[in-house]
């Protein structure tokens, strides 16, 4: 593969995925200290 | 009567996920970012993620769960009952997708049945066989199918139907995309097909087209602005947070495309002989020549044997069929949630949502001139729906709706005044500008642009959405004493 297309690929993988998985962990812990304080 | 709900946070996220994964995530975004230079894209594709799918499905997300009410009874609530009509304009447009989208689904279970019925690998034209099937009566049989699969589905309720199934259908396909992303990986010359996905072209960068594009790939593919996501938002229970949970949809979707964008490209270019991008650009009749005439023939060309072939084959439209059908079942639970919202009881509306749906999806079914019509006349009109969405939001003060709905006690993140200048200017431009692109862009594919006989025209869009929208202003007062009357 091509330097630059390692670079999109990262670029692009890192904000979609990267902020999914960051938004299902928020999600998570929040949910958790919800369950936690009643 | 107690209000049905979604039991917990991850059902009604999985099923709103559902929603937003289709078949076009699948098909139509491969084909896109093909014929739009790879990683040129998917540059513009992920900022629109941000300034188009995220805003207007929090958006969506917040008025379903205010309102618990389907886009009529939001708009109403939102805007004024002056504005119903556009509620009601917006379920319409969803509902006449549903008609074609059922026809959609049918066909993708067919191609899944002919592995075994017909035995799809071993045919020796693919071109001829999606000749024969689209023009002989099996479209409709399957078309019956898909329709009474999803009324059955919403016909056992928010819990037992719909949260069950997408439980079910959307982590299984979910798990299909990457059992089909590793095989891809492993293909030799599958890292070509990476390669030109992700390949930046800057110049593409300055091309309108790309940018219109990726903007349209993210009105189409998200689902958001259709009002499918409010009628789900609608059964959230009261405690649920909206605006991480409407992000985590959008995300997810756009997670999803990029996995099955990866997972074609890197199949087509490891087994394809010829150009691999003229497989994946070929659009074919009403966009299906590289799901259902390339595809299948390059599966029987995957090392393995004939078992490995069929297994992935079967894999392939397993996935597209559950992307299409918890789809589906979301239009049909929208048709179902209106009438329930005019005072019908759950059965009743859908039974009627689902004899209009055999019914009126014949035409599309029998006829792909029809059907080509329809995707080009409702798809575009979704672009207003999104617009009239942001309106209501307007009408009912984008500061007041940030403070008191979206910022509530149970929101996981507050937001700030950017949200409003989003609201007020961004989604409002970006849905002018696509409208007036497409418009304008069928001058230069027909040239009869005004005739509204032509089924890609400018002039048959228009004239069938004025058709609905002087109706609708004619019977405002009306659905506003119905609406009120069931309150």
């Amino acid at each position: 593969m091509k330097p630059e297309s390692i670079i999109v690929m990262i670029f692009s993988l890192l904000i979609v995925w990267g902020g999914f998985t960051f938004l299902l962990l928020t999600a998570l812990k929040k949910n958790n200290s919800k369950s936690k304080n009643g | 009567m107690k209000e049905e709900t979604f039991s917990s946070r991850w059902a009604l996220l999985v099923s709103i996920l559902g929603i937003a994964v289709g078949t076009g995530n699948i098909w139509r975004f491969s084909r896109i970012v093909a014929q739009n230079g790879g990683g040129s894209f998917l540059i513009p594709w992920i900022i629109f993620l941000f300034i188009w799918s995220v805003p207007l499905i929090i958006l969506e997300f917040t008025i379903g769960k205010y309102t618990r009410k389907g886009p009529v009874g939001a708009f109403v609530h939102l805007a004024g009952e002056k504005y119903a009509w556009m509620g009601a304009f917006m379920v319409i447009v969803s509902i006449a997708i549903m008609f074609y989208y059922s026809v959609v689904t049918g066909w993708c279970i067919k191609y899944l049945t002919a592995i075994f019925t017909d035995n799809l690998l071993l045919v020796n034209d693919y071109n001829l066989y999606w000749n024969n099937f689209s023009s002989s009566f099996q479209p409709v049989i399957f078309h019956f199918i898909s329709m009474l699969i999803s009324a059955f589905v919403v016909f056992r309720g928010v819990k037992s139907g719909i949260e069950k199934v997408s439980r079910l259908l959307v982590p299984s396909l979910v798990m299909i995309l990457v059992l089909l992303f590793i095989r891809a990986l492993m293909l030799p010359g599958s890292i070509n097909g990476l390669d030109f996905f992700f390949k930046p072209d800057l110049k593409l960068l300055l091309n309108h087209k790309v940018w219109i594009q990726a903007l349209t790939q993210n009105a189409w593919d998200t689902g958001a602005g259709w009002g499918l996501i409010l009628v789900y938002a609608a059964y959230a229970q009261k405690k649920e947070d909206t605006t991480i949970n409407g992000a985590i949809v959008a995300f997810g979707n756009n997670s999803i495309s990029l996995l099955a964008g990866m997972t074609i490209f890197m199949t087509v270019f490891a087994l394809t002989t010829g150009d691999a991008l003229k497989e994946i650009t070929t659009s074919g009749p009403a966009n299906t020549g590289l799901t259902f005439i390339s595809l299948p023939n390059l599966f029987r060309h995957m090392p393995g044997g004939f078992f490995v072939q069929n297994l992935f084959t079967f894999l392939f439209f397993l996935a597209l069929s559950f992307a299409a059908l918890t789809s589906l079942i979301s239009l049909v639970e929208l048709a179902t949630k209106t009438l329930i919202d005019f005072g019908l009881e759950r059965k009743r509306s859908i039974l009627i949502v689902l004899i209009s749906g055999l019914l009126l999806g014949l035409p599309s079914s029998l006829n792909l001139r029809f059907l080509i019509n329809q995707d080009w006349v409702w798809g575009v009109a979704l672009i207003l729906s999104g617009g009239f969405l942001a309106f209501a939001v307007l009408k009912f003060g984008v500061n007041k709706f940030r403070e008191k709905i979206l910022n509530d006690e149970f929101s996981e993140i507050k937001f700030g005044k950017w949200f409003n200048y989003l609201i007020k200017f961004i989604i409002p431009f970006q849905a002018v500008v696509l409208l007036i692109w497409w418009i304008s862009s069928s001058f230069n594919w027909e040239k009869e642009w005004y005739n509204p006989f032509k089924p890609e025209s400018a002039g048959t869009a228009i004239f069938q959405w004025l058709v609905v929208i002087l109706i609708l202003l004619m019977v405002n007062k009306k659905i506003v004493s119905n609406l009120k009357r069931n309150l």
